[in-house]
C-alpha cells in the first residue's frame, strides 16, 4: 500500500508537470498578451510592465522560471490584482467554493441516489417518470435559469409570503450573498440540481442493469426479502459507476462554478477561472490550472481508495498493483 | 409426492405480442427422486421450473393457468412473504452460469451464511461456521480460508460448488439445477455431476435437473421429461425413455447425442430446422415441421400425451392405432 | 473645483507651476498628518518604471515624468517638490485640465512610512490601507462586500452624515434587482432593459452620463471591410437612435462624434463647439458608398491578380 501511494504520488507529480507545460505553452499561443487591452498605453509603460512580470524574457526562459517558482510553492502575483498573490486568492476564495460545492454535492448525490434507486425499482411507473422528469430538468435547465427562478420564486415571493404569514422580518431564503447558513440553501440547491440529475440518471441505469444480473436472481432464489435484495445486493453493486464520477464531479463542483457564484454573488473561485483568461492574467491562469489539476488528482485518488473498499475486485491492497 | 405440476401455462408479454413459453405442462416428482428435464434452448424448460419458485419477472411474465403443488400446497397461491420462506429453504436453485450468479462484492461465506440467517434464524458467526462446513461438504479445499474470499478469486467450477453449497445450506426438499454444468469445462462438468449425484445420495434431496444434453441424464436421473415448444412430448422412467423412446423428437435428440461408449465412426446427426415461434404456436404438433414422419393430422391437431406403459407417456400421433407403424430408427449405430 | 486636502493653490502666470498648500490638520486614518511628501511619494511611485504603473502616462504632463518613466532620467529630475506643507508641481506646459487630474486616483497621496510597512501588498486588503478621505474601509471581502465607515480623522468629519455604508459586489443585475425589490439594497445600478420595469413600479431612476463612447472596431487589414468607402457605408447603415432607444434603453445618445458630450472644449462643451462629426443613419448614401467601395475592391483585386 505504501509503495502504491508513493508510486501514485510520483505519477501525480508527472501529471501536474504535463498539465503545467501544456497550459503554459497553450496560454502563450493565445492571441494577445497581458496589458494589451483595448486601451492603447504608451510603449514605455508596456515595457515597464513586461519587465516587472518577466514578460520580456524569451518564452522558454519564462517557462523554466515558472517551473522553478512553482517547485518552491510560489505561484506568483496576479497580473490583474497586482498586489495579491495567486495563492492568496485561491486561499481566500476556494473555501467558499468548497463550502458551496460540498453542500451541493451532498444534496445532489443523496437526492440523486434516492431518485435513481426509486425510479429503477418502480421502473416505468409514476415514480420513475417523476424522478426522470426531475433529472431531465436538472440536466437541461441551465443553472442561471434555475438560480434566477429560485431567487424570484423562493427568495422573493415565498419568503415574503412567510414574512406576512408569521409577521416577522426573517428572510427564509435570502436572495443572494454568502453569510448565514440560510444564504447557502438556494445556491446549494441550484448547483446541486445538475449533480442530482447526473447521479439519478446514472444510478437508475446502473440499478436496472444490476437488477437484471444473475446474482440478483440468485439472491431472490435464496428467499431473501425484497429489502435485503435491494439494499445488500443491488445498491452496493449499482453504486460503483456513481463512485467513479464522484472524482471529476467533486473537482468540478468544489473548485468553483462561475454561473451559480455569479448569480448568488458568492465570492468563490469560479469567476477567476473565467476572468483570468479574458484578462490574460497568466499567473492566475497557471495557478488555477495547477490547483484544479492537483485537486482532481487528489480527489481521484480518494475515489480509487473508496472504490476498492466497495468493490473487492479492484482492491488496492495486497501489493498487486 | 413432493411436487405435482398441473396444466401449467406461462406467457411473456413482449412488444411483439404474447410469447407462450409454457403451454400446458404437467408432471410429478417423488421425494428423493431425480427428474431430468431435457430440451433445446427456448423450449420452456427453465421457465417452467423457475415458475416453481416464482422467479420469473411479473410483468412481463404471467402465469396464466395451472397449479404447482409443493408438499400439497399450491405455491401459485402463496403470498410473496410466504414464497420467500419457500425459496432457498424448501426449494432452492442453482443456475447455469456460476461466473455471474454470485454477488461480486460479497464474500462467499457471507453469501452462504445469508441463507442460514434468513431461514434458520442463525446468528452471523454460527451461520459462518455452518457455511464453512457446507463448503467442505461440496469439496471446496481450504474452506475456512476460502469463505472469506470473493467470487472473483474462484474458478468457474469452484463457484458452481459454492452455488451448490448455498442451495443445500438449508437442506431443501427440492433442488432445481438449471443446466448446472453447461457453462463449465467438459472435465469440470463430469466432476460437478458426480458431486451432485453423491450429494443427492447422501442428503436424499429431490432434484430437477435441466439440461439440453441427454448424455448427462443417464448418469443421474430416474425420471426423464422431454420438452418441446413449451410442452412435454415424452415422459417416463429413465430406462423406458432411453430404451423405448417413442417420440421422433426424442429420437432426434438421441441421434445428436455424443457418447463415449459407442463407435466413434458414427456421425452425430443434428435435428434440421428450428423450433416454432411461440408468439404464434402451431395448432398441431409443434414438431411436425421438423419431423420425418409428419402426417396431415400432425399439423392440424396436437396429440394428447398417451400412456405407453407404466410411467411412460408420449404425445405423438404415431401412437394412434390408425397411424402407420413406424419402427424406431437405429440410434446406436451398431 | 473644490479644494480638499489642499487649503489653497496658486497657479503661475504662465500656467506651468502649481503650488498647493496642504491643509493644516489633515490626517490619515492612523493619525499621521497628511504632508506634501505623501503626494510627492505617490507621484514618484507612479512614474517609477519599477512600479510599472499602467496609469503613469496620466502624469506625463509633469516635467520629467515621461523621461523618468521611460528610464531615461533620474527621479531627482521630477518636477514635483515637497517642502513641509507646500507641494510644487512644474508642468511641461500649461495644462488647463490639470486641476481635474488631481482628483484622479493615481494622484492620490500615499503615506510613505505606512507604505514601507506593507510593501507590495499595499491596498490588497482592508488592513493594508490607510485613508485620508471621508471614509475608511473597515471590512473587505474580496469579490463580495465592502463596508465603509466614517473616518473620524477626516478634516471635515463633521460634514459626514452617514456612519457606515455597506456595498455588495453583485455581478448579476437580476439578482441585484430582486434584492432591491426585497429591500435588501438601497441603491442599485440597473441595466437598460430593466428601466421601464423600475419606472412602472414607481422607483426613481437617476441618470448620468459616464462619458463612454462605444464604437465598432473594424479590421483595417481586411481588403473588403478595410476599404474606406465600405467602412463609411457601414457607419451610415447603423440606425444609432433606434439602437439607443430599443436595444440599450438607457438614455444613451447616438454617438455622432468620438468625443462624448460631457467633455469640455475651449469655452463650453467640446461637442457644442464643433457639432456632429459623423454622418448619421442614411441608407441611400450607404448603398451608393457600398457600390463604389465594391468597385474599388474589385479593381484592386484585379490589379493584384494581373501582377
Amino acid at each position: 500500500m505504501v509503495r502504491y501511494i508513493i508510486k501514485r504520488f510520483l505519477i501525480s507529480i508527472l501529471t501536474v508537470w504535463v498539465v503545467i507545460t501544456a497550459t503554459f505553452f497553450l496560454m502563450n499561443l493565445m492571441p494577445g498578451k497581458p496589458y494589451t487591452g483595448e486601451k492603447a498605453i504608451p510603449k514605455a509603460i508596456q515595457e515597464n510592465l513586461n519587465a516587472k512580470y518577466g514578460l520580456d524574457q524569451p518564452l522558454i526562459t519564462r517557462y523554466f522560471i515558472y517551473l522553478k517558482n512553482v517547485s518552491r510553492g510560489d505561484l506568483g502575483m496576479s497580473m490583474t490584482y497586482k498586489n495579491r498573490e495567486v495563492s492568496e486568492i485561491i486561499r481566500d476564495n476556494f473555501p467558499v467554493s468548497a463550502d458551496l460545492g460540498i453542500r451541493s454535492l451532498i444534496f445532489g448525490v443523496i437526492a440523486g441516489l434516492f431518485l435513481g434507486v426509486i425510479s429503477a425499482l418502480k421502473h416505468n411507473r409514476g415514480w420513475d417518470s417523476f424522478s426522470m422528469l426531475v433529472a431531465i430538468i436538472g440536466v437541461s435547465l441551465p443553472s442561471f435559469i434555475i438560480g434566477t427562478m429560485l431567487q424570484f420564486g423562493l427568495g422573493l415571493k415565498f419568503s415574503a409570503f412567510i414574512k406576512d404569514l408569521f409577521n416577522t422580518d426573517f428572510q427564509l431564503f435570502p436572495i443572494a450573498l454568502w453569510e448565514s447558513p440560510w444564504h447557502k440553501i438556494l445556491p446549494s440547491f441550484a448547483l446541486g440540481l445538475a449533480s442530482l440529475a447526473l447521479v439519478a440518471r446514472l444510478m437508475r441505469t446502473s440499478m436496472l442493469d444490476v437488477l437484471n444480473q444473475d446474482y440478483i436472481r440468485t439472491a431472490k432464489s435464496k428467499g431473501l426479502s425484497y429489502r435485503t435484495v435491494v439494499m445488500r445486493h443491488t445498491i452496493r453493486n449499482a453504486i460503483l459507476p456513481v463512485v467513479t464520477i464522484l472524482g471529476p464531479l467533486s473537482a468540478a463542483v468544489l473548485t468553483g462554478t462561475f454561473v451559480v457564484e455569479n448569480i448568488f454573488a458568492i465570492p468563490g473561485l469560479g469567476k477567476h477561472f473565467v476572468q483570468s483568461v479574458g484578462m490574460y492574467d497568466y499567473t492566475m491562469i497557471m495557478g488555477l490550472t495547477l490547483f484544479y489539476a492537483s485537486f482532481l488528482i487528489a480527489v481521484n485518488f480518494l475515489v480509487d481508495i473508496l472504490y476498492g473498499i466497495i468493490d473487492p475486485r479492484i482492491r488496492l491492497a495486497k501489493g498487486k498493483i | 409426492m413432493l411436487l405435482e405440476v398441473k396444466d401449467l401455462h406461462v406467457s411473456f408479454h413482449t412488444y411483439a405480442g404474447e410469447v407462450k413459453a409454457v403451454r400446458g405442462l404437467s408432471y410429478t416428482l417423488n421425494k428423493g427422486e431425480v427428474l431430468a428435464v431435457v430440451g433445446e434452448s427456448g423450449c420452456g424448460k427453465s421457465v417452467s421450473v423457475q415458475t416453481v419458485l416464482r422467479l420469473i419477472p411479473i410483468p412481463p411474465g404471467e402465469i396464466k393457468k395451472g397449479e404447482i403443488l409443493l408438499n400439497g400446497r399450491d405455491v401459485l397461491k402463496l403470498s410473496e412473504k410466504e414464497m420467500q420462506k419457500v425459496r432457498g429453504n424448501e426449494v432452492s436453485m442453482i443456475f447455469q452460469d456460476p461466473m455471474t450468479s454470485l454477488n461480486p462484492t460479497m464474500t462467499i461465506g457471507r453469501q452462504i451464511a445469508e441463507v442460514l440467517t434468513r431461514h434458520q434464524g442463525m446468528r452471523r458467526v454460527a451461520a459462518m461456521e455452518k457455511a464453512i462446513e457446507i463448503l467442505t461438504l461440496v469439496e471446496v479445499p481450504n474452506a475456512r480460508e476460502r469463505a472469506h474470499q470473493y467470487p472473483h478469486e474462484f474458478s468457474g467450477g469452484m463457484r458452481q460448488r459454492v452455488m451448490i453449497a448455498m442451495a443445500l445450506a438449508c437442506s431443501p426438499d427440492l433442488l432445481i439445477a438449471d443446466e448446472p454444468s453447461t457453462a463449465l469445462d467438459v472435465t469440470i462438468q463430469a466432476q460437478m455431476l458426480d458431486l451432485l449425484k453423491g450429494l443427492q445420495k447422501k442428503l436424499q434431496t429431490s432434484i430437477i435437473l435441466i439440461t439440453h444434453d441427454l448424455g448427462v441424464v443417464a448418469n443421474i436421473a430416474q425420471q426423464v421429461m422431454i420438452m418441446y415448444a413449451g410442452l412435454a412430448v415424452e415422459t417416463g422412467d429413465l430406462r423406458e425413455v432411453f430404451y423405448d423412446a417413442r417420440h421422433p423428437y426424442t429420437w432426434g435428440l438421441m441421434k445428436s447425442m455424443s457418447r463415449l461408449d459407442l463407435n466413434r465412426k458414427r456421425r452425430l446427426t443434428p435435428i434440421e430446422g428450428v423450433p416454432p415461434d411461440l408468439l404464434n404456436p402451431p395448432e398441431g404438433c409443434p414438431f411436425a415441421d421438423r419431423c420425418d414422419y409428419a402426417m396431415r393430422v400432425c399439423r392440424e391437431e396436437m396429440p394428447e400425451l398417451k400412456i405407453v406403459s407404466g410411467n411412460h407417456g408420449c404425445a405423438c400421433w404415431l401412437l394412434h392405432e390408425e397411424a402407420p407403424k413406424v419402427s424406431r430408427p437405429e440410434l446406436n449405430g451398431g | 473645483m473644490m479644494p480638499g486636502m489642499a487649503e489653497k493653490y496658486e497657479v503661475s502666470a504662465d500656467g506651468k507651476v502649481y503650488t498647493f498648500t496642504i491643509r493644516e490638520g489633515a490626517k490619515w486614518s492612523n493619525g499621521d498628518p497628511v504632508t506634501a511628501d505623501d503626494f510627492l511619494y505617490a507621484v514618484q511611485r507612479a512614474v517609477d518604471p519599477k512600479t510599472a504603473s499602467e496609469y503613469a502616462y496620466i502624469l506625463y504632463d509633469i516635467k520629467g515624468a515621461q523621461e523618468i518613466n521611460e528610464g531615461k532620467a533620474e527621479m531627482s529630475t521630477l518636477g514635483v517638490k515637497a517642502d513641509g506643507n507646500k507641494l510644487t508641481v512644474t508642468l511641461n506646459g500649461p495644462v488647463p485640465y490639470f486641476l481635474s487630474l488631481t482628483a484622479f486616483g493615481t494622484l492620490m497621496p500615499c503615506n510613505r512610512k505606512y507604505f514601507e510597512t506593507v510593501g507590495e501588498e499595499y491596498a490588497a486588503d482592508a488592513d493594508k490601507l490607510i485613508f485620508n478621505g471621508p471614509w475608511k474601509i473597515t471590512e473587505w471581502t474580496h469579490d463580495s462586500k465592502l463596508v465603509l465607515a466614517k473616518n473620524d480623522q477626516y478634516w471635515n468629519a463633521a460634514a459626514i452624515k452617514l456612519n457606515t455604508i455597506e456595498g455588495y459586489m453583485i455581478a448579476d443585475t437580476n439578482t441585484a434587482a430582486n434584492m432591491f425589490y426585497n429591500k435588501e439594497l438601497d441603491i442599485i445600478g440597473i441595466p437598460g432593459a430593466k428601466r421601464q420595469e423600475f419606472l412602472d413600479k414607481g422607483y426613481k431612476i437617476m441618470n448620468y452620463s459616464d462619458g463612454a463612447t462605444f464604437y465598432v472596431e473594424i479590421n483595417m487589414l481586411d481588403a473588403v471591410v478595410g476599404n474606406q468607402k465600405i467602412r463609411e457605408a457601414l457607419s451610415l447603415s447603423i440606425d444609432r437612435a433606434a439602437y439607443c432607444k430599443n436595444v440599450l434603453m438607457n438614455d444613451s445618445l447616438p454617438a455622432l462624434a468620438f468625443v462624448p458630450p460631457i467633455l469640455p472644449g475651449l469655452n463650453k462643451a467640446f461637442r457644442s463647439e464643433v457639432g456632429d462629426l459623423i454622418q448619421d443613419y442614411n441608407v441611400d448614401e450607404a448603398k451608393k458608398l457600398l457600390a463604389a467601395g465594391e468597385k474599388e475592391v474589385d479593381k484592386a483585386e484585379a490589379a493584384k491578380a494581373t501582377k
